[in-house]
């Protein structure tokens, strides 16, 4: 693939933010009249090259002491295809990491059904990967059993070879030499970086990734941003990525998924077919980022008491 | 000055200041001193007992009595936390019974079992058990309630099911509160089983010195003091050196501190 004149790049960014912010300042009864936009994909792909599919899922979550439940979820359908780098993009309360944990198999759709290589979720397993907001490591064990983990669980390796694989991960994500501390040694970036670590050493197909940044600062996010791309176009994995950054679903994404709330569904589906890997400078990103932030902030603001009834005294 | 070197030093101090009062208080003779002993006729008594191997064979009987109990206690109250904090209809059925069992003083078993054992080691083993077995199972319950859904969350996606869940996931991560009810389980063990001994006769331990078998007129209030001694010191020592120490270690590795963020 040749390398696009920067220009070049600008323009097809500019095309991509206004798609996105077409989406977003639509109404949900205005989106009901406009025709779906086709996804285009810089690959065509195949019903064979599906890999994680949800169709017809709703999501109800019961309400406090037999009170009206809330629906996080109603009739999503979502395709996601193999080596495919999604982002589920919104506001609080769309149902972005319901969908995460429908697909990671921690709990069971209300209706509709999850497909992953075309058979139900039944629960979760190290063949779907999972890192979470907060990094999830087990404070009793080092660095290096934390990363090993999955390995010893699955009996894979013998427990020489197992620590060696655990060291190139770590390796992967700059944390060499770290090995034998415990989590709460490190930083919460390092945390988050042993966590990848963690995640990658299963050598799964799915990676899902739940926010997983979103606590870090800027600096170290920008970092990680970089390390995950490098990392997704080693190994090829299939990514799902929750966010609410929109900049980082432009920098990361092949398609962004962009949600809406009340209740949660798919309100758009967006193509980026930006070069890789893709900088933080290269892209005016914090240009569209600003926009995009705005036009956000513009949608959610007067939905905000209809979003959450539960909580409009506490607002 | 290191910290720690300093609070020894304060505990250190306190002791001796005590000890002085005790012993110039009792050899003044003031008034509401004529019951006590001196410290030093105390320490004699200790230390005599002590290297005369009585204290020695008396502490032997009672911490048999008190481990046989309290390994009883373990086997039967940590399968059985896991078993009450897994299965609702277990914990529905005999939910009530741990509480009504925690909260008895395992000595009112004493009359019943009495009748039902006699006056024998078996009786005193069963006042141990009783009395610890329910912070044991009450300890595993509520720590395994605690463990952050993260924790299971991520075990299971790592890998971990059915019993590998609760080895190297669940049961680490209640470790803490586990240890926590261990430690409540041992103290009112040593309890109920001091208590049960100063009561079952013809048994040789460390509630039989206190009952005075033996001991001429003269010297009992030495005898009972130093007796007690033995038992503050050997309670002093399992906590710090066995509880304490296991707890430490737990908390320091998960990064948290016994005493908060200031100790």
């Amino acid at each position: 693939m040749s390398q696009p004149e920067p220009g070049q790049e600008a323009l097809r960014s500019a095309g991509i933010e206004r798609r996105l912010e077409e989406a977003l300042t639509l109404e949900a009864h205005e989106l009901a009249g406009v025709p779906e936009v086709k996804v285009e994909h810089s690959v065509r792909r195949g019903e064979a090259d599906v890999l994680i599919e949800l169709a017809g899922v709703t999501q109800k979550y019961a309400g406090e002491g037999g009170g009206p439940g809330r629906v996080a979820l109603e009739a999503v359908n979502l395709r996601i295809f193999k080596g495919e780098f999604v982002c589920l993009v919104g506001p609080s309360g769309c149902g972005k990491s319901t969908i995460l944990n429908l697909i990671a198999g921690f709990m069971q759709p209300s209706e509709g059904r999850v497909l992953y290589k075309g058979r139900p979720i039944a629960g979760p397993g190290p063949d779907r990967a999972v890192m979470f907001q907060d990094h999830a490591l087990f404070p009793w064990l080092t660095v290096q059993r934390n990363v090993e983990f999955g390995l010893k669980m699955a009996n894979r390796h013998e427990r020489q070879i197992r620590k060696k694989v655990a060291r190139n991960y770590l390796a992967m994500v700059n944390m060499a030499g770290h090995e034998r501390e415990y989590p709460h040694q490190l930083s919460g970036g390092m945390r988050q970086r042993v966590a990848l670590a963690r995640s990658l050493a299963l050598e799964s197909d799915v990676l899902l990734m739940d926010e997983p940044f979103s606590a870090l600062d800027p600096t170290t996010r920008d970092m990680l941003h970089e390390q995950l791309q490098r990392i997704w176009m080693e190994t090829k994995k299939t990514i799902v990525f929750v966010t609410h950054s929109l900049k980082e679903a432009i920098r990361l994404a092949d398609r962004i998924v962009l949600m809406g709330t009340n209740p949660g569904r798919v309100r758009r589906e967006i193509a980026v077919d930006i070069a890789r890997p893709r900088e933080l400078n290269s892209l005016a990103l914090d240009e569209i980022n600003i926009v995009l932030r705005r036009e956000l902030q513009n949608e959610h603001r007067p939905q905000l008491p209809l979003e959450m009834p539960g909580l409009e005294f506490n607002i | 000055m290191a910290p720690r070197v300093r609070s020894a030093l304060v505990s250190v101090g306190a002791l001796a200041l005590v000890a002085l009062l005790w012993e110039v208080a009792t050899r003044l003779h003031l008034p509401g001193t004529g019951n006590v002993a001196p410290l030093s006729v105390v320490l004699a008594q200790f230390f005599t007992r002590l290297l005369d191997g009585s204290f020695i064979v008396a502490l032997f009987w009672t911490l048999l009595r008190m481990l046989g109990g309290y390994g009883v206690s373990l086997g039967i109250g940590l399968p059985l936390g896991i078993a009450l904090w897994r299965v609702r209809w277990l914990r529905d059925s005999f939910g009530l019974i741990v509480p009504g069992l925690h909260g008895m003083p395992a000595i009112v078993w004493l009359p019943l079992l009495s009748i039902w054992l006699g006056a024998s080691q078996a009786t005193v083993v069963v006042i141990v058990v009783l009395a610890s077995v329910m912070s044991i199972t009450r300890g595993t319950m509520d720590a395994l309630a605690q463990v952050p859904q993260l924790h299971t969350r991520a075990g299971r996606m790592l890998g971990a099911n059915g019993w590998r869940l609760y080895r190297f996931v669940l049961l680490p991560s209640a470790m803490p509160g586990i240890v926590a009810g261990m430690k409540q389980g041992w103290a009112f063990a040593w309890r109920g089983l001091l208590g049960a001994e100063l009561i079952v006769t013809g048994l040789t331990g460390v509630g039989p010195i206190l009952r005075l078998q033996g001991v001429s007129e003269g010297d009992r209030i030495a005898v009972l003091l130093a007796a007690m001694l033995l038992v503050c010191l050997f309670s002093v020592c399992v906590d710090r050196f066995v509880f304490e120490s296991i707890e430490g270690r737990l908390l320091k590795q998960r990064g948290l501190h016994p005493h908060g963020e200031a100790a």
